[in-house]
């Protein structure tokens, strides 16, 4: 089943620079088929395609007075028996509304799966088209998973604040992806189009992860990437062999959880409050009845912050207080100045390094009695 | 009152995309001398673009802005309430780009009601912003086409040697309008000084014109009648031998799309020959003919006809349609 992957957006947004980044960087080795249904402003040249082993359709006889869905549907369909590719991505029409080509890609059946819809959108002109040019344009971002804006480099942040709340009003359920895309690769891009790296899944897989693998008690958290760490240091200070892991971990409800101190399985069940004898906090036990007891936070912001305010931020959040009461919370932001921030914060300890860009600042707070406008007002969105 | 000349009513409509400078042009137009006359203009914004109109430009030119923001508003009634309001001597309207141009003459019937005592002059100017025009052009022509329909004057605008397609532009205005007015604007003088460059050579004895410049030629014709005027030339069309024509006459022509290919025309001249006999109804044939602006009925005002020398069987051209652009 090929996967359909649509890059809508108005003439001159930048789909062709974008498509071209993501070939480049993104889909190395795939089976791939491009549908321009546009005379872009970029050709994509096809010595580039043909090197990266590229099919391109060009539909170029749709305006928006020709009835472009009925052909395009014709088109694709002809496109998915020639070439049997593992991915097509269709960049349509400029003009065109976003929710026809997704239905006429759905009316395509089973043979297909729409794996993205994302809409390029010019930061630089973002309010002055969406006021002006209505219908359309306001359909390619109320239908796009992800908005991708283009030229943010050259935006103000206020300006930048401007245009994501007003896609936010049309879309809030969309990725909005605010790098400049010098500044990202295509994977980046590729990810936040596919959803698959949202932070409040990570942080909580992450718990899950440390449920089955066995908590060690210590009260310290793991990163995602200590998950590789079965030979050795899970930093309570103990030291794990693999087999003991492994062990440890089936072993868990009956007693040993390598804090030095006995649990038995009911005592473990019952023990909401977290302590364990050992000292620290807990709060894998409450994640056992996350649903019940926590809530979780997510948001993305493209505000640059300062590694005082970063500072500022964690401190109080750790706090707790008019914040309520945050477990766990991680997140990636744009700098004032320099590389970007990314911290982890757990109730004992916070960590703030600099670190790789993302396609756009996102944080992730989980606790209980979380006041969600207040944490807001902190991370100004 | 009888014997009183009526008063006019000019109402200026400028047309084209956002960016494509209508704000800019309508400044110029309050400061330019056709204006300076202390009469009170009415300017009925329906595009938020970049650009605005500073309140110290607006009083001292005795200019009023009011603002339509949706396309339904853009009606009579919604200006009726301007007009009593403002009382303004003139209007300009800055049109949304994307609404349809059927409301221009829509707003032309309700103003004539409504100004019954004043005799009320559109004139529509349609300005294109060069950088864009290609794109814009490829992609969205219906809705450029529109625009030149209803364009008395069509203002291209940052225009440079280097990427301005006259004939293109020329082409793709004059296709649909053939009586518009194509200004361009650019800072760069160079720019004045090119030449318009034909792919063919109108000072030859016989004009050759190639089945992929036909376009080109009946464009460079309705703007340079004088050029063409008694010259022979040699070109390929397909006939149609059409009823109620003198004896000797054939419609000759190609058909054209000066859109898109929901929008095909056959453009076609008067052509005549000794005898056609030897050429069937539909078939292309290579004409070399004299080409002459005389009046015909069938024109209903002077336009060119063709005085075939020779006729000869000709093959379809390669492609078919005529482009303009």
């Amino acid at each position: 089943m090929a996967k359909i992957d649509i890059i809508s957006g108005f003439l001159g947004a930048g789909k062709t620079t974008l498509i071209k980044k993501l070939i480049a960087e993104a889909f190395p080795g795939e089976k791939l088929v491009l549908i321009e249904n546009e005379f872009g402003e970029i050709g994509i040249d096809g010595g580039f395609l043909k090197e990266a082993g590229i099919q391109i359709t060009e539909m170029n006889s749709g305006c928006i007075c020709c009835s472009l869905v009925g052909d395009f549907g014709k088109a694709l369909r002809e496109v998915l028996e020639k070439y049997t590719p593992d991915r097509v991505i269709i960049e349509p029409s400029g003009v065109g509304k976003l929710s026809d080509v997704i239905k006429a890609v759905q009316d395509i059946g089973d043979d297909v799966v729409i794996n993205s819809t994302a809409v390029v959108v010019d930061a630089q002109k973002c309010k002055m088209y969406m006021k002006n040019y209505g219908e359309f344009y306001n359909n390619q971002i109320e239908y796009a998973g992800t908005v991708i804006l283009s030229r943010t480099q050259k935006v103000s942040e206020d300006k930048l604040d401007t245009c994501v709340k007003m896609i936010r009003e049309k879309n809030d359920e969309a990725s909005i992806i605010t790098t400049p895309w010098d500044d990202i690769n295509g994977k980046n891009i590729l990810e936040a189009m596919e959803k698959v790296n949202s932070l409040e899944k990570e942080l909580l897989e992450e718990h899950e992860h440390h449920h089955h693998d066995g908590e060690c008690c210590c009260g310290h958290h793991h990163d995602h990437g200590d998950h590789d760490h079965h030979d050795g240091e899970c930093g309570c200070g103990h030291d794990h062999e693999h087999e003991g892991h492994e062990h440890h971990d089936h072993d868990h409800h009956n007693g040993e959880c390598g804090c030095g101190h006995h649990h038995d399985h009911e005592e473990h069940e019952h023990h909401h409050d977290g302590e364990c004898g050992c000292g620290h906090h807990h709060d894998h036990e409450g994640h056992h009845h996350a649903d019940d007891v926590f809530t979780s936070w997510g948001v993305e912001t493209a505000h640059k912050f300062s590694e005082d305010e970063l500072n500022d931020i964690l401190s109080k959040l750790a706090q707790g207080g008019e914040y309520g009461e945050v477990l766990r919370a991680k997140g990636i932001v744009a700098p004032v100045e320099g590389q970007w921030y990314h911290f982890d914060l757990v109730p004992e300890e916070t960590e703030l390094r600099r670190g790789a860009a993302d396609y756009t600042g996102r944080v992730c707070v989980i606790g209980a009695n979380l006041n969600e406008d207040k944490i807001k007002e902190l991370f100004h969105v | 009152m009888f014997g009183k000349q009526k008063q006019e009513m000019m109402v200026y409509v400028i047309m084209g995309f956002l960016e494509a400078g209508k704000t800019s042009l309508i400044r110029d137009l309050l400061v330019d001398e056709l204006f300076d006359d202390k009469s009170k203009t009415l300017i009925l914004v329906c595009e938020e673009g970049e650009e605005e109109y500073p309140q110290a430009l607006l009083d001292q030119t005795h200019a009023v802005c009011e603002y339509i923001e949706d396309e339904e508003s853009f009606n009579g009634k919604v200006v009726e309430k301007f007009l009593k309001k403002h009382r303004p001597d003139r209007i300009i309207v800055e049109y949304n780009g994307m609404w349809p141009t059927a409301h221009i003459p829509e707003m032309y019937d309700s103003l004539e009601d409504i100004c019954f005592d004043r005799d009320v002059y559109f004139q529509t100017i349609d300005i294109v912003n060069d950088e864009t025009f290609m794109l814009y052009t490829r992609n969205m022509p219906s809705m450029m086409v529109e625009h030149y329909r209803v364009s008395e004057m069509v203002i291209v605008n940052r225009c440079t040697v280097e990427n301005t397609n006259k004939n293109a532009i020329r082409g793709s205005v004059k296709a649909v309008n053939p009586r518009a007015q194509i200004v361009y604007e650019s800072e760069d003088d160079a720019f004045y000084e090119m030449k318009d460059e034909m792919p063919f050579d109108v000072k030859a004895d016989i004009i050759d014109i190639k089945d992929d410049d036909f376009g080109l030629w009946y464009v460079d014709m309705i703007d340079h009648q004088s050029v063409y005027d008694g010259k022979t030339l040699k070109l390929t069309g397909r006939i149609q031998k059409t009823k109620g024509l003198e004896s000797g006459y054939v419609v000759f022509g190609r058909h054209a799309m000066t859109c898109c290919a929901d929008d095909v025309q056959f453009i076609g001249f008067l052509c005549k020959a000794d005898d056609w006999s030897g050429f069937s109804n539909g078939s292309y044939v290579t004409i070399t003919a004299r080409l002459e602006f005389k009046f015909r009925r069938e024109y209903g005002e002077e336009g060119p006809v063709f005085y075939a020398e020779e006729v000869a069987a000709a093959e379809k051209p390669k492609e078919e349609l005529v482009y303009f652009n």
